[in-house]
Parts: structure tokens; C-alpha cells; sequence
């Protein structure tokens, strides 16, 4: 997967749609500055309503443009953020590894993106702020299981430290081109191995296993 | 003068408030560079006004919140044997020597007026070193006192002729010269300006409203600024008489509705605490770093306090993220009149002061914040609803680019546009916002949204989707000066005024 950072806005065959969500001040915003711009700010303005930044990246040769929507955290802006799940074709929940509550969070986060957006959502789970390790209060086998268990993708990552951050964006984008992909070729066959019901366009659910087998490779 | 801006910094460092200048950063440590930092017109006209002409100011000002240690015709040395201070002649050569220089700021002092001050000669003691801990305190203070004077009405014969000021030297009529001249007519204006405020401020036993608005709609001077904002928000009553015991009353208020809480403002920590108290925080700890003061703990005590006050007594809205950018232009503008008595007590007052501001302005936009947004949503709308009276052509591109007006202009309505613009201008806009019946925050504000984007329209209409948003999600407004934003208000007026009726829903 080799990353190009130029950002040639017309020069892409793939656009993606990526939402951003978690709550207030896990460093969502932080996360897409640095894999956007490589950018830290440790006094980030909160986020209101929504806001907008894209990177084009090169996966298996092609040019595929992430146009990435990042939403504020806090649960009075819920209903104007999730009018944005719609059209997603993946989305990042972020909790802060060094805050408990922001990781019960998730759930109600994955609820939320089940109620909003579409069903075929490829969805990975970060552990931000894996910087702060002597303050941690989410172990990472526990949001690991929690991941596999959900079917979701998973890192941990310090927009700080930029340690994983590329990684985490590449995992989602590379997962979302290979389902994709897979369903283009698996077109005439009746369905993949997940079948949606109703989903008003092609399936993009992933296989587990080759999920799975994507997390032991890649993370923490 | 440079030799009296040490002795005062020394007076300053001496004294226990050297929070609020920080440590290092030799810009920040003395208050009068701290106060042009502050001073958020900074480079604006009224501010540099000085002498004679400043005077009328304090002495308005200091009518309603009292003497504040504040002395602009000379600096009263800190201790007794420095002889008679220096009396200071009216001279405009040293213009760039601002008036900051010249407050008093010793706080173990006896702070004079000094006697050529026409009847103002009234005398001071600042308590000093009172930091009691607790930072409640219900006890009437001498400090709560010495801001209600009695409210006794001066000589109105300010007029001030600064042109027996001129140097009479006929003969050599050099640049120089020109410039002095046109330098005192500058001066002439603002002067004549601000007795206009003046007048209306001090003359009558009530203020009249509408000639307030009517000269404030054009810009308050900075000096003055405290104060009118709070009569335009009806926070300070128009009738004089009853100006002082309101002010007591509702500083009062506010301090009892914080002693209610069981919050410890303190804590700051990551916890566990409610999550209204850590959202409250981590905002808190965001509201501005470019500005200094955003950055000391004190400020953000106080803010903490006030957001989560207001949040528990408005219980439909609650605090809501961007609210706390809302309270930075009080806080700020209140902070200029009161910065040099700054001790624990002028903060809680700063900080009533602040909350009860606050509190006005967020009665009027409630809808944005409550549940859902709904004022927010209509607000959206109907700037897309003006854009397309106003700019058809690019809501055609918008529209064909699929941009959507929520996703530029949410941010807009939710921070009334201080995402966007610098806080000095922000502040110029207020004066504005202020002066419209009913207030601009809500209805008008949209129109100065129009006339936002339409300040960018020929470049939107160059852009595809992408670049729309990029463009206006950090919109080039660096460069912008106030008289860029009296013309953005100036049309706003005009568009007010052209669709207002037309389309009732507007209203
Ligand atoms: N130590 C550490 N701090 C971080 C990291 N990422 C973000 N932060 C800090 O966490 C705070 C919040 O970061 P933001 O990126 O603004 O959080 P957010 O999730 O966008 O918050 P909302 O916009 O309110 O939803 C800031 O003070 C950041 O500097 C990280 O990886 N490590
Ligand atoms: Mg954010």
C-alpha cells in the first residue's frame, strides 16, 4: 500500500466517504489533522457541527481519494452530525484510551451509526492517545475483543506521536477498496458471505476472517 | 514616559497579581503591553486617545463602577516622598504612548485623582493583600462599595479644544506640522464622538435608549464599551438612579446561585465529575489559546463557573459546545474596565458581570441550543432563503456543486461567526448587534451572514465541491480591519431592510 500525500483534487478513481465520531475531546479532530495534514495542535478549538478535509492515498494502484467528515463529540450536535452518516462508506469511532467513559461510549456510538448510516459501513474502532500508556484506563485486549466481537476493525493511535495514525486510515480504506472489489467480482454469484438485506447499494460488509486476520497483522 | 512604565511594572511585579502577566514573555508581563494585547480595538483610533479628552471617560465610567485606581493625568508614584507627581501637560507628541501607561495600578496605595481633575477629586483606599481564599464572598467588601459611588452628575463642559494644543510656530509648515494637524482633527473627531456617548450616558437621569443605539450602531469607544453593551442588553437599567444597586444585586445573585453549587470550580483533573462539569472543562481549557489570557488558570476558573451556572438554570439548552466562545467578548471587554483592581473579589464581580451578559444574549438565540437546534436549522435556511434573492448565481453553483448550506453555515449561527473573525472585530460587530431592536444576534445576524458570503462569492463560484468547503471552513478573513466589517454590517442593514417584510418568515 504505497501512500502518496500530494493531493491531485481531480487525479483519483476512487472517493470514498468516512465519518469521524466519538465523544467530546478523545482527538478526533487531532487524528485527522496529522493524517491530513500532519498536524498537532494541543489546544484544538472544540469541533462545531461538522467539519471537512480529504487525503488521496494510492492502494494496490489505485488512486483512492478518503473524503473525511469529522463530527462534534458532544450529544447536543447529534442530530445535525449523523445527518452525515448518510452516504458513508466507513467510519472511525475514537475513545480515549486514558478515559473509561469514552470507551463505554462506543456502543452507543455503533448504535447510532446503525440507526443512521448505511448498512454496509465498514467500521474501525481506535484507541487514541496511546501516548498517555501510564495513564491508561482501557487495556487493549479488552477493546480488541470488543472489536472482533462487533466485527470491527481495530487500532490503537496517538495523534500526538503520530504513532499508527497512517495505519489506522490506511486499515479502513483498504478494507473498504477490498470489499468493494470483492463484490464486484462476486456480483453473479448470489452475495458474498454477508448478504444484506435491503442495502440500498452493493454490500460492503467484510469477511471476519479476513478482518481478523488484518488486526493480528497490523496493530499494536 | 519610559521611565514611569518601569517604575509601574515594578509597582506591578511587586504586587500579588502577576497571574494574570504570566511568567515570562516579556509582553505579557507588564500590564500595559498586557493591556494593548487586551485592548482588542489594539490599533483602532479610540483607544490611543489620552489626556484631556480621556478623561471624560474615566470620569463616566467611574461614576457607575467607581474610582478604580485609575488616574490618567499622572501616575501617583507608589510611596510618599516622591515629591508632587509630575503634572502632565495635554501633549500629543507622545501619541504612541498610549493612555494604558498612566493607571494606577498599585494595590497598597492610596490612589488619588489628581486635582486638576475638575470635581472629581474623590479619594480611594484600594485594599491590598485581602486575598481571602475563599472566593465567595456574601460580606458587602469595601471593594463591592467602591464600585457605587454615589452617582452625582459632573460638569458637562468637556468640550475640549485641542487645538490651542498646536504649536504656533506659523513659519515652518512642514510635514511635521501637517501631520500634528491632522493628527488633532483626528483627535477632534473621536473627541466630539465620545462626548456624544457622554452626554447621553451621564446627562439625563435616564439614558435614552434610542439615541444609545442610534451612535453605538457605528462602534462604541473602547473605553466606553463596558458599559453601554450592558445598558443595550438591558443588564444595567437605563435610569441611572437605579444603575448601582442593580449591579450589586445581581453580582449578589450570582454569587449565591454559585455558593448553591456543590461543583469544586477547582478541579480541573480528567475525572469522573458530571459530564455537563467535563464537557464544561475540556472546553474551557479550548476557548482561545491565541489570546493569553484564555490560558491562565484564573480565567478559566471563572469560566468554568459562569458557563455551568447558566448551564444548571437553563436546563432546555444546557451548556452547548461554542457557548463558551460566546462569554470571551464580555469577559474580555468587562476585564479592560476592571483590570487594574484585578483581586479575587474584581473577578467574581467580572465574572457576575459576564454571567448576567450572558445570560441576556442567550435568552435571544435560546433555539439554537436546545434540543435539535431548531433556531439553527431556521437560520440556515433562511440565509439560503436571502442568498437566493440576493445571489441567485451562487446558489445555482452551490447547489450544482451539491454543497449544502448547513455544512458551511451551522458553525456560523451556532458561534454567531467567531470561529471566523478575529475578536476585535467580533467586538466591533457587537456594538452593532447590540444597537438593533430587537437584537441582532438572532434575525440580523443572518443578514450579516449573506453578506459574509457573498463577500467570497466570486471566488465560490470558481471552486467545485472540495474546495467550497475547504475555502469556507478557514474563509481568508486575516487581513480583515474593522472598517471591512462596518461595510459587511452596512449591507446587511440594507438587505434587512429590503427583504425583512418581504418574506414574513424571516421575521
Ligand atoms: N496526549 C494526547 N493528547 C491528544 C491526542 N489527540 C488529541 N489530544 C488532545 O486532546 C484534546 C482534544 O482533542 P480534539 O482533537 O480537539 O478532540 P475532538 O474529539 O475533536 O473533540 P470535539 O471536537 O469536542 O468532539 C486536545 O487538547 C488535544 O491536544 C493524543 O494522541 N495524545
Ligand atoms: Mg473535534
Amino acid at each position: 500500500m504505497a501512500d502518496n500525500t500530494d493531493d491531485y483534487s481531480y487525479d483519483y478513481e476512487y472517493l470514498y466517504k468516512i465519518v469521524l465520531i466519538g465523544d467530546s475531546g478523545v482527538g478526533k479532530s487531532n487524528l485527522l489533522s496529522r493524517f491530513t495534514r500532519d498536524e498537532f495542535n494541543l489546544e484544538s478549538r472544540s469541533t462545531i457541527g461538522v467539519e471537512f478535509a480529504t487525503r488521496t492515498l494510492e492502494i494496490d494502484g489505485k488512486r483512492v481519494k478518503a473524503q473525511i467528515w469529522d463530527t462534534a463529540g458532544q450529544e447536543r450536535y447529534r442530530a445535525i452530525t449523523s445527518a452525515y452518516y448518510r452516504g458513508a462508506v466507513g467510519a472511525l469511532i475514537v475513545y480515549d484510551i486514558a478515559k473509561t467513559e469514552t470507551y463505554e461510549s462506543v456502543s452507543r456510538w455503533l448504535k447510532e451509526l446503525k440507526e443512521h448510516a448505511d448498512a454496509n459501513i465498514v467500521i474501525e474502532l481506535v484507541g487514541n492517545k496511546s501516548d498517555l500508556d501510564h495513564l491508561r484506563a482501557v487495556p487493549t485486549e479488552e477493546a480488541r475483543n470488543f472489536a472482533n466481537e462487533n466485527n470491527l476493525l481495530f487500532t490503537e493511535a496517538s495523534a500526538l506521536s503520530s504513532d499508527n495514525v497512517d495505519l489506522s486510515f490506511h486499515q479502513l480504506l483498504k478494507n473498504i477498496y477490498e470489499m468493494i472489489s470483492k463484490h464486484q467480482l462476486d456480483t453473479n454469484d448470489g452475495g458474498s458471505n454477508k448478504p444484506t438485506t435491503g442495502g440500498p447499494t452493493i454490500s460492503l460488509t467484510p469477511a471476519p476472517q479476513e478482518k481478523r486476520s488484518k488486526n493480528n497483522s497490523n496493530c499494536c | 514616559m519610559g521611565k514611569k512604565k518601569q517604575e509601574m511594572s515594578q509597582v506591578y511585579n511587586n504586587s500579588n497579581n502577576e497571574f494574570i502577566f504570566g511568567e515570562n514573555g516579556g509582553k505579557g508581563k507588564h500590564l500595559s503591553s498586557f493591556l494593548k494585547n487586551l485592548s482588542l480595538t489594539g490599533t483602532s483610533s479610540t483607544s490611543s486617545v489620552h489626556s484631556a479628552n480621556t478623561d471624560n471617560i474615566h470620569e463616566i465610567n467611574s461614576n457607575i463602577y467607581g474610582t478604580l485606581g485609575y488616574s490618567s493625568s499622572k501616575v501617583s508614584s507608589n510611596q510618599s516622598n516622591s515629591g508632587p507627581p509630575p503634572k502632565r501637560s495635554v501633549s500629543y507628541k507622545d501619541l504612541d504612548d498610549d493612555w494604558d501607561a498612566d493607571i494606577d495600578v498599585s494595590t497598597d496605595s492610596v490612589v488619588r485623582r489628581s486635582p486638576d481633575n475638575r470635581n472629581l477629586s474623590r479619594v480611594t483606599k484600594v485594599e491590598s493583600n485581602t486575598s481571602s481564599r475563599s472566593s465567595f464572598n456574601l460580606q458587602p467588601s469595601p471593594m463591592l462599595d467602591s464600585l457605587y459611588p454615589d452617582l452625582t452628575l459632573p460638569a458637562t463642559n468637556s468640550s475640549v479644544n485641542l487645538n490651542s494644543q498646536k504649536p504656533t510656530n506659523e513659519e515652518s509648515l512642514d510635514v511635521e506640522d501637517y501631520r500634528t494637524t491632522m493628527e488633532i482633527n483626528r483627535l477632534n473627531q473621536i473627541s466630539s464622538r465620545n462626548n456624544k456617548f457622554r452626554n447621553i450616558l451621564i446627562s439625563d437621569s435616564i439614558v435614552n435608549l434610542q439615541d444609545l443605539r442610534k451612535l453605538a450602531w457605528n462602534g462604541i469607544p473602547s473605553e466606553l464599551r463596558a458599559l453601554t453593551w450592558q445598558i443595550l442588553l438591558g443588564y444595567l437599567p437605563t435610569n441611572r438612579a437605579r444603575q448601582a444597586s442593580t449591579l450589586k444585586r445581581k453580582r449578589q445573585e450570582y454569587l449565591e446561585g454559585l455558593n448553591a453549587s456543590t461543583i469544586d470550580f477547582e478541579d480541573t483533573a480528567p475525572s469522573n465529575s458530571s459530564s455537563l462539569y467535563h464537557q464544561i472543562k475540556i472546553d474551557v481549557r479550548r476557548t482561545n489559546q491565541s489570546i493569553k489570557l484564555y490560558g491562565y488558570p484564573e480565567t478559566q476558573q471563572s469560566l468554568r463557573k459562569l458557563l455551568y451556572l447558566w448551564a444548571v438554570r437553563h436546563p432546555a439548552s444546557g451548556y452547548v459546545q461554542g457557548i463558551n466562545d460566546l462569554c470571551t467578548p464580555f469577559f474580555q471587554i468587562f476585564l479592560l474596565n476592571y483590570i487594574w483592581q484585578l483581586q479575587q473579589r474584581v473577578l467574581s464581580i467580572l465574572e457576575a458581570d459576564t454571567y448576567w451578559c450572558l445570560s441576556r444574549l442567550l435568552e435571544n438565540i435560546t433555539d439554537n441550543y436546545i434540543h435539535e437546534q431548531p433556531g439553527i436549522i431556521r437560520q440556515v435556511g433562511d440565509l439560503r432563503n436571502l442568498i437566493s434573492k440576493i445571489d441567485l448565481e451562487l446558489l445555482n453553483h452551490l447547489d450544482h456543486e451539491g454543497v449544502e448550506f448547513l455544512q458551511f453555515s451551522f458553525r456560523w449561527m451556532n458561534c454567531l461567526l467567531m470561529r471566523e473573525l478575529s475578536i476585535s472585530l467580533i467586538v466591533r460587530m457587537w456594538d452593532t448587534y447590540l444597537s438593533e431592536t430587537p437584537l441582532g444576534f438572532n434575525n440580523f445576524h443572518v443578514y450579516v451572514c449573506a453578506a459574509f458570503l457573498i463577500k467570497f462569492s466570486n471566488d465560490l463560484k470558481e471552486k467545485d465541491f472540495q474546495e467550497i468547503l475547504l475555502f469556507l471552513q478557514n474563509p481568508p478573513t486575516g487581513h480583515w480591519k474593522e472598517k471591512d466589517i462596518e461595510l459587511m454590517l452596512s449591507e446587511a442593514f440594507i438587505w434587512q431592510s429590503l427583504y425583512k417584510n418581504a418574506s414574513a418568515h424571516l421575521r
